[in-house]
């Protein structure tokens, strides 16, 4: 090599130690003080090693006015490039918090937009780790920084529904970049540096945390108690999904027997239909090897989302849970279903529902919230699915909540009941009630109520009970067949399998009109 | 004539004859004492007169009450078919309260969905004047899909043509789907109410006390965001109906046809001056504006009680049929909270289902929505209309008035180019910002931020650029021009001009949706 040639492979490799050296050693520190990892650490745990290859390491802050103030600007505070995850190619950028506080300047932006584009273009899954503490970017003589932010979001959606977008959020993540948080399928928040907020006034201690975000905002899809652990879960979640839309989710070997009979299935519920149990020892008996990735485990409890392998198969999988609320639906919980069929339908990952559920709750404090639309908002996700769909019914299938779970002629390709389901309007105690109030009124002063009451109740039960309502093939509260609850789990393995090839179209419009 | 020929005629003057009076004379003036129409005075109302084409009037129940009585159900308490509204048609849906409170037997709720299906094949819009009470209890009937088929339908063809309601009467429980999933519902306020549960099923479910004012019009116009229009009784929400249909397309296919032009395409609009205030601290309302810009001052308000701090409206400019959203500047934080962001949403959704253009007037104050509105999901509700509003690829134009922060919404309301917004313009007392927040991130959160942040560099986002600082640059390129405040009107014609022939096509997904925020 000539001297000519030395000259600039050692000005590049200067250039490139800069781009390592991020905000410098003090501020190194600083992070990892923290608790936290640097941006190109978190990289390397996430990626295979050695597959990183960046992007745009030469970048800096260009304006001169970042020298002005004396602050290194190493990439502009943005690691992106591409690498692979468990041997999958995929993108990712990574904010680096260690450069002016992690936040987002003119080039960052850019990087970061053009990055996503570059994952829509290749059809390559999206990873982004957010460390920010706002923004400094700037639309001033001619600097491109907020039309980056434009591109940036516009980018995301543009691309939603075509390749996954999975998110952690590690440290701060404000201004318009919080935006990013609820455009990504999955997200991710580092529960002790976690700080997701648009930017108004703050009033309590847990504004902004991942635990507010989980419980009370519905946008935080796991909680993890570091950076590693985020890392860990993204790549725990990233292995249901395939590349993109025109692909399936991976199955895997599995080593569980499809047709495995659940003796204790049997004992779940208990004795008096009136009292609860937890759907979630229903779903871990049936699911391969008892395991269930639940998302949003801390929202809207009465309802549970998440993902599972069935014969190796992936399934996402909606229950209502009847230990919280009785399983009712309400506005929240119809939220949480909504993005996640949307969700499972986009990658093309089948749809299991298990329904225990009474209705949406009448009543003032409901309807102000918009009870209504939410449900209509369910029935319209669940019409315009094209995605392999299996119901399972178990117990109360009551109207209204019901036929968002996936009732007959909601169009599942696959619904069973246990022999222990009542479909109904609304619960036919209420239904007496409502009715035959009168009478009953009259029977009270007689001192016969019980009686009068069950005389009533009994033979409405009987008409409502699956036994009877699946004698007739052609109606709406009907299923494929009565199984055997012992034997959910085969059949849903039998239904997944049976699914494997299914297409089936949608109308052809430019944008559907959907309920908020 | 033959004898055969002459019977069969005289039978079937006799069904015509007794649909005629529905359920009969006595239910008839039952339902005038309510202050209500009957099914057939509604859709006299409703089209142009003698366009009405029936279908499926011979139709009676199969049903029979379970006490064995055979009941009978003119038309099964539904009249349907085509008729035409200002000469175009449309498809006809009217239950008749008189047969058995239109309540929904199974040839009822075939009748529905058959009319569902041939307006969407067609493509034609459906208007579904609602007065029913909702599932036949306690009759047997031939036992097919129920309700949750008429939704599954109403979804599938969601976008594909217009689905309007008009409530005239109770709508409870699963019922209240129909026309909470259509794209509009209208209400009558003397007849219409909807609710999960009524008094009674409320008590026995929840042991909560309600009265009838809760699911009333103005309940679900002010607090639920469910209606799009109240009207003070059925005729006027009729013609309220007959009004909305002339801003709307016959199916996703077409665009609206153009209306007449009445008002002057080169009208100056010099009283805007007057109507915005020079001092941005003090408020105006945007009604005003809209009045001055649009053909003959005449807009169609979508919405109007509800986040009245957005206003949704249609309008027309030289006889073209937009779509105004608009911050209403008269209210406190006229800026995007859930609320607001639910009511643009829909609208949005609207306008680029059905090829109307979106019009925006901006005008943002300094101010983000704080933590009430992010413990319920600000992030998420505004992330749907950044969603839709990337998405859309109707032409999309709007005008900056006075103040623009891309964190008060500003950037979903047409006021940063990079989102997909075709031509931007801007007043040249017009302010822009990226952030308007003022929070100090080192305060609230901490945890490692430079001490010196605030000054050294994350002001540069808070800072606010004057219209002609913003208007030096197409690299950074907000806007596309500075126009005057005379020349709006003009400017906004303009654009439509420019934009009518716009093609975008977005990169293919394999289904029809995204996986957007909810």
């Amino acid at each position: 090599m000539g001297q000519w040639m030395d000259g600039f492979v050692a000005r590049m490799e200067a250039q490139d130690k800069e781009a390592l050296a991020g905000g410098g050693k003090e501020r190194v520190e600083v992070q990892h003080g923290l608790g936290k990892l640097t941006a190109r650490e978190r990289i390397d745990t996430l990626v295979d090693s050695g597959s990183f290859k960046e992007f745009g390491s030469n970048v800096r802050d260009p304006s001169g006015w970042a020298s002005t103030i004396r602050k290194p600007s190493a990439c502009d505070g943005v690691v992106v490039g591409t690498a692979t995850v468990s041997g999958r190619r995929i993108m990712v950028y990574s904010i680096d918090f260690t450069v002016m506080s992690g936040t987002i300047g003119d080039q960052g932006v850019w990087k970061i937009a053009e990055l996503v584009q570059m994952a829509g273009q290749e059809q390559v899954p999206l990873f982004g780790m957010i460390d920010s503490a706002g923004s400094r970017l700037s639309f001033k003589r001619g600097s491109a920084g907020l039309n980056g932010m434009g591109q940036l979001l516009r980018n995301y959606c543009l691309y939603s529904g075509i390749i996954p977008q999975i998110t952690m959020i590690l440290g701060p993540c404000t201004g318009p970049m919080a935006q990013i948080a609820t455009l990504s399928d999955v997200l991710i928040m580092n529960e002790a540096t976690g700080f997701l907020w648009l930017g108004g006034k703050i009033e309590t201690e847990e504004a902004g945390t991942a635990d507010f975000h989980m419980t009370r905002s519905g946008q935080c899809d796991l909680i993890a108690g570091d950076d590693e652990e985020a890392i860990a879960l993204a790549k725990q979640v990233f292995a249901f999904i395939p590349q993109n839309c025109w692909e399936k989710p991976t199955s895997i070997e599995s080593d569980d027997d499809p047709d495995r009979r659940e003796e204790s299935l049997l004992t779940v519920m208990p004795d008096n239909p009136k009292f609860t149990y937890d759907m979630h020892e229903v779903i871990e008996l049936i699911v391969d090897d008892g395991e269930f990735f639940e998302l949003k485990e801390e929202f809207a409890p009465n309802i549970i989302i998440g993902l599972a392998r069935f014969d190796g198969m992936v399934c996402g999988i909606t229950a209502s849970n009847p230990d919280e609320l009785s399983g009712v639906m309400e506005p929240d919980s119809s939220d949480k279903y909504d993005k996640f069929m949307m969700f499972l339908d986009t990658f093309n990952i089948p749809l299991l529902t298990m329904s225990d559920t009474t209705a949406y709750p009448p009543g003032d404090k409901w309807e102000r919230m918009g009870v209504i639309r939410h449900g209509a908002k369910n029935l319209h996700g669940y019409s315009n699915l094209t995605n392999p769909k299996v119901t399972v019914v178990l117990r109360r299938s009551y109207g209204g909540s019901n036929i968002t779970m996936g009732c007959a002629k909601m169009g599942p390709d696959f619904i069973f009941a246990w022999p222990t389901v009542e479909f109904a309007p609304t619960g036919p105690e209420s239904i007496v009630e409502a009715i035959f109030h009168k009478e009953l009124a009259v029977a009270k002063e007689e001192g016969r109520y019980e009686e009068a009451y069950q005389g009533y109740l009994r033979p409405l039960k009987e008409g409502f009970s699956v036994l009877n309502m699946s004698r007739v093939y052609t109606t709406f509260y009907t299923v494929h067949a009565v199984i055997d609850p012992r034997d959910t789990r085969a059949n849903i393995v039998r239904s997944l399998h049976a699914s494997a090839n299914k297409k089936e179209t949608s109308l052809p419009r430019r944008r559907y009109v959907k309920p908020a | 004539m033959g004898k055969r020929m002459e019977e069969a005629i005289a039978r079937y003057q006799d069904i015509q004859e007794k649909n005629l009076v529905g359920g009969g004379i006595q239910h008839i003036e039952r339902q005038h004492n309510r202050g209500k129409l009957t099914c057939r005075e509604r859709i006299d109302v409703l089209v142009d007169p003698g366009t009405f084409n029936e279908m499926g009037s011979s139709v009676n129940t199969t049903g029979a009450r379970q006490d064995g009585r055979v009941a009978v159900a003119p038309c099964d308490g539904a009249v349907v078919g085509t008729g035409k509204v200002h000469g175009r048609l449309v498809s006809i849906y009217a239950p008749d309260f008189t047969v058995l409170g239109g309540s929904t037997g199974a040839q009822h709720s075939h009748k529905y969905i058959k009319m569902l299906e041939l307006a969407a094949r067609m493509g034609i819009p459906i208007v579904n004047l609602l007065d029913s009470s909702g599932g036949r209890l306690g009759y047997s009937d031939v036992i097919t899909a129920g309700v949750e088929w008429q939704f599954r339908m109403e979804s599938m063809y969601s976008g594909i043509v217009p689905q309007i309601t008009v409530l005239m009467g109770p709508c409870i429980a699963g019922g209240a789907y129909l026309p909470t999933l259509c794209d509009f519902l209208l209400m009558s306020r003397i007849s219409g109410n909807m609710w999960l549960g009524g008094p009674r099923q409320t008590a026995a479910a929840t042991s909560e006390k309600i009265d009838r004012n809760i699911g009333g019009p103005d309940y679900h116009m002010r607090y639920s965001g469910s209606a799009d229009m109240v009207g003070d009784d059925d005729e006027i929400s009729i013609r309220q109906c007959r009004e909305l249909i002339r801003y709307l397309p016959q199916n996703y296919r077409e665009k609206v046809p153009n209306w007449e032009q009445t008002d002057d395409p080169e009208r100056t609009t010099d009283e805007l001056t007057e109507l915005l205030p020079d001092d941005f601290t003090e408020t105006y309302d945007m009604h005003e504006v809209i009045s001055v810009l649009v053909d003959d001052g005449d807009y169609l308000e979508i919405k109007d009680e509800y986040a009245k701090n957005l206003i949704t409206c249609f309008a027309r400019f030289n006889g073209e049929v937009v779509g105004i959203a608009a911050n209403n500047p008269k209210y406190p934080g006229s800026i995007l909270e859930i609320n607001s962001s639910d009511k643009y949403y829909r609208f949005l959704q609207v306008l680029d289902a059905y090829n109307i253009p979106l019009v925006n007037l901006v005008d943002t104050p300094p101010f983000v929505p704080g933590e009430d509105e992010e413990a319920v999901g600000l992030l998420r509700h505004m992330g749907k209309v950044v969603d839709v509003y990337t998405t859309a690829t109707v032409p999309k134009i709007s005008v900056v008035l006075r103040e623009a922060y891309a964190d008060a919404g500003s950037m979903v309301l047409g006021a940063l180019k990079s989102m997909g917004a075709d031509i931007v313009y801007a007043l040249p007392i017009a302010q822009f910002g990226v952030e308007a927040s003022e929070l100090d991130y080192r305060e609230v959160y901490g945890k490692g931020i430079e001490e010196d942040a605030p000054e050294a560099y994350m002001n540069r986002s808070r800072e606010k650029l004057d219209a002609f600082e913003v208007g030096l640059t197409f690299t950074a390129q907000i806007i596309d021009e500075i126009i005057l405040p005379g020349d709006v009107r003009k400017k906004i014609i303009e654009a439509l001009d420019i934009t009518r022939g716009k093609v975008e096509k977005l990169p293919e997904r394999a289904k029809i949706h995204s996986a957007p925020p909810t």
